[in-house]
């Protein structure tokens, strides 16, 4: 039996990924050194505020789909996650060095999440599935790109 | 796999690698199995491509005209995605890699990532299929 089928992981699985990414100090040292002191990375949802100082992450576009998987006869979605780094080095180098951060981090990671109940969900540990790096037009910016995909979110079935 | 060619963006397409190509090999040695993964690789670049086509920002709508799909000569690999050839043909900035994945100030506008993620399971649902055929048919003493 289903405990709550109608209800869709992506928000819970932004939250978690934000979450994992915060309270890692690692990322901190990789940023550029010009731009604001933080304890924790600046992260934001979709886009961020036009002038944020470089560098930052943006947990971007997600896809959420019906999964195949029935683990533990629950229910379950499939889900990917893109992740954007933006960094004022004009080359590749930080974008890949801020990236490799986040793979170390979330590639076949297992994810602390909850539901909208509170109620904790399991996780299928994703993987990186796309990783480049492109100019950004304007000129002042490096974006580098991390898919994280086939995270199978599920609850169990009561 | 999405791949870019150059920084300046060459093209921008995704392929389909690996699992039929792969699988299809292994068991070339059935000739329908084979023929089985490249109607499968060929279908799944179509639907891809259409998708593609149906879901991508449109403004002047050369984007939308111009999505592709093309199936190398072994036909087990389909490219989908755009050339940056049509784009300097018509004066126009290779700008495709902007809307898959956004710019500093503007969210991605994914049409192509989305059309491959949902056209993936598909294809390896086919794919195992004709492995699992394939299987069969050699328990079977063929």
């Amino acid at each position: 039996m289903l405990t709550n089928p109608a209800q869709s992981f992506a928000w819970p699985l932004d939250r978690a990924v934000a979450a994992v990414i915060e309270g890692d100090t690692g990322i901190g040292g990789l940023l550029d050194p010009a731009g604001p002191r933080l304890a924790s990375p600046p992260v934001w949802s979709n886009v961020a505020i036009r002038g944020a100082p470089l560098d930052y992450i943006v947990i971007g576009e997600s896809t959420e789909g019906e999964s195949a998987a029935t683990p533990f006869g629950g229910y379950a979605r499939d889900n990917a996650l893109t992740l954007h780094v933006w960094t004022r080095d004009l080359s590749k180098r930080s974008a890949l060095v801020i990236l490799s951060r986040l793979v170390t981090l979330l590639h076949r990671r297992p994810l602390d999440l909850v539901d909208d109940a509170g109620a904790p969900l399991r996780t299928v540990v994703g993987e990186f599935s796309i990783i480049t790096v492109v100019p950004d037009p304007s000129g002042e910016a490096t974006h580098g790109v991390g898919r994280l995909a086939e995270i199978v979110i599920f609850q169990r079935g009561t | 796999m999405a791949r870019q060619g150059s920084t300046n963006g060459v093209e921008l397409q995704l392929s389909y690698r690996n699992i039929a190509a792969t699988i299809a090999r292994v068991y070339s040695v059935y000739p329908e199995t084979l023929a089985g993964a490249r109607q499968a690789v060929a279908e799944a670049g179509e639907r891809i491509r259409d998708r593609t086509k149906a879901t991508v920002r449109v403004d002047t709508h050369f984007m939308q005209e111009h999505v592709e799909s093309f199936i190398p000569p072994e036909g087990l690999t389909v490219e989908v995605g755009w050339r940056e050839s049509d784009f300097t043909a018509a004066d126009l900035p290779f700008y495709p890699i902007f809307q898959e994945f956004g710019t500093i100030y503007v969210p991605a506008n994914p049409a192509l990532s989305n059309a491959y993620a949902e056209e993936k399971p598909r294809l390896q649902a086919e794919v195992s299929r004709l492995v699992r055929e394939a299987i069969e048919r050699r328990r079977g003493g063929e």
